[in-house]
């Protein structure tokens, strides 16, 4: 295809991979025997654990404790449903009423669920605001963000991500959240990512600014040692049945089983 | 061993039917040249349709498929995909993912010009098939799902309105065109004035494009190919108007806004 003379890219011949190790059956090269995921039978995690620290094998290359496993177990019950108003969830109940395949609503959801704003990207890059100032006093950052801040902000305002207005007041769900996941410390674990998250949201508070569901997310990855990329996708994985559950849930339902707004409603104006 | 020949003939190579990239040098779909042949002469359309069918057809036909395209593809965030656009933009999701999750929105059997086009050549084929046996109009609208002591036939609705504003700039265009009427336009008009007469139904532009592109020899899994992402435009556009927004802009919800009919408050045992 290419001039042999010319530069070119050197491509490997197999791809690799670190996290899944197909055993080859011995009939047949393209059928596995067995499956050995971060080096564990998968089989035998099939036996001996649970779905969240198979989960967090999967993204970290370990099993996690059990004070961390029970953590993810919460965030993951926390964002099972980000409920019908969250953009995703209303994009995939929409799609769901007015009778987009049934398979595509999970994807719709999750593409709106993308978003750098209430989205998995500001999840990621709510784990890099922590990694980089995990160290310094919250207080400190909050003062030197604030001063920062525009002076006139009109509608949700996030401060940085993970952290800011929800219609314009403190997000109270998101700071239950947090508050339980720190209360639930039984095993007087340490959770430095959610206590400064919680000290951060102190500061903010004043300014009716205060963590966000993407900030809560963004802190417990932290904990977990997932990092910022392999974030995105574990955020929108763990979102995924309330968006689905909400748009499947629509399908059953008339085309008119939701608004639809009339003329006057919709209002038009030229920009020019 | 198992046999796996024919795994084997298959491993690390692609067979292609439709096209080949030669680096450097040209490119190569169902037999033209894209170099010298379709980039000089032909519109985008005509290699979409060539590429999602095979066949080169004349630019009047790819022309009036673009002008079906824009009658699929309004900018108003009310339309289905178009609010799923929105919200891509309200969460900041790249236009990418906001066109892409509007497309899949769109493949709808209600509405969105690809699996409605095909649903309806289907219909319309057979409709035509037993028209030239002999049955009645009545005969075969009564064979059709009806709800409500109306046929459900795709493409002689709209979900929303009863009149099509699009079939009129169809229709001319058509003509301006140079594209004699075929046999499945004029059946479906004929169709359609049966439906308004007995039942206040009349053909939409997805009866129109599906008896045209019947017309035109297409066969329904063709279209629904050609038409895979006829509502891009409009989803853009919609998208553009939320993107400035901060975020929870586009059509916020208060709580009570949604109307909870689950099971009450209850205590874990």
């Amino acid at each position: 295809m290419a001039d042999a003379n010319k530069k070119d890219f050197v491509y490997s011949a197999k791809a690799q991979t670190r996290i899944l190790f197909e055993q080859a059956s011995a009939l047949n090269p393209y059928v596995a025997q067995a499956r050995y995921l971060q080096g564990y039978n998968v089989i035998e995690l099939m036996q001996k654990k649970s779905f969240a620290e198979v989960l967090l094998l999967l993204f970290t290359g370990e099993l996690p404790d059990k004070n961390k496993a029970e953590l993810f177990e919460k965030l993951m019950i926390a964002l099972i449903n980000l409920g019908p108003r969250h953009p995703a969830i209303k994009a995939a109940m929409v799609a769901g009423v007015s009778k987009a395949n049934t398979e595509h609503l999970l994807p719709i959801g999750l593409s709106v669920l993308g978003g750098k704003q209430n989205g998995a990207l500001e999840v990621e890059q709510a784990v890099i605001f922590f990694q980089e100032n995990i160290k310094k006093s919250p207080t400190q950052v909050a003062e030197q963000l604030s001063g920062n801040r525009a002076s006139h902000t009109e509608g949700e305002y996030h401060l940085c991500a993970g952290f800011g207005s929800h219609y314009g007041s403190i997000d109270e769900f998101s700071a239950s959240l947090m508050q339980q996941l720190i209360s639930d410390e039984h095993h007087k674990a340490s959770f430095p990512f959610l206590h400064w998250a919680k000290q951060f949201s102190q500061a903010l508070a004043p300014d009716n600014m205060g963590i966000l569901i993407t900030g809560l997310a963004g802190a417990v990855f932290c904990e977990l040692s997932i990092k910022a990329r392999e974030a995105i996708g574990l955020f929108q994985l763990i979102c995924a049945p309330g968006v689905f559950a909400h748009g499947v849930e629509q399908t059953h339902k008339p085309i008119t089983a939701m608004p639809m707004l009339s003329d006057e409603q919709h209002r038009y104006t030229s920009s020019s | 061993m198992d046999s796996t020949t024919y795994w084997e003939q298959r491993h690390n190579t692609i067979y292609s039917t439709v096209g080949h990239w030669q680096g450097g040098v040209d490119v190569i779909i169902a037999g033209y040249s894209l170099m010298t042949q379709l980039m000089p002469h032909c519109t985008f359309m005509q290699v979409h349709i060539l590429n999602a069918t095979g066949k080169l057809v004349d630019k009047a036909i790819a022309d009036w498929l673009e002008v079906n395209f824009m009658g699929v593809s309004y900018p108003d965030s009310r339309i289905w995909c178009n609010q799923v656009s929105a919200y891509a933009a309200d969460t900041k999701a790249t236009v990418v993912a906001a066109a892409s999750a509007a497309i899949l929105a769109a493949d709808s059997r209600a509405y969105g010009g690809g699996q409605t086009t095909r649903a309806s050549m289907i219909f319309l084929q057979q409709a035509f098939a037993k028209f030239n046996k002999g049955y009645s109009f009545h005969d075969i609208v009564s064979s059709a799902k009806q709800v409500k002591g109306k046929p459900i036939i795709v493409g002689f609705a709209r979900p929303i309105d009863r009149d099509d504003e699009r079939l009129t700039p169809y229709k001319s265009r058509q003509k301006a065109l140079g594209i004699p009427e075929g046999k499945f336009v004029r059946f479906a008009q004929q169709l359609s004035r049966f439906l308004d007469e007995h039942y206040h139904l009349s053909m939409n532009s997805g009866g129109y494009s599906a008896a045209f592109l019947l017309d035109q020899g297409f066969t329904p899994d063709e279209a629904y190919k050609i038409k895979a992402f006829a509502v891009i435009s409009g989803a853009i556009g919609c998208y553009r108007d939320v993107e400035k927004l901060p975020p929870n802009s586009f059509l916020p919800q208060k709580c009570c806004d949604i109307d909870y009919i689950g099971r009450p408050i209850r205590k874990l045992r």
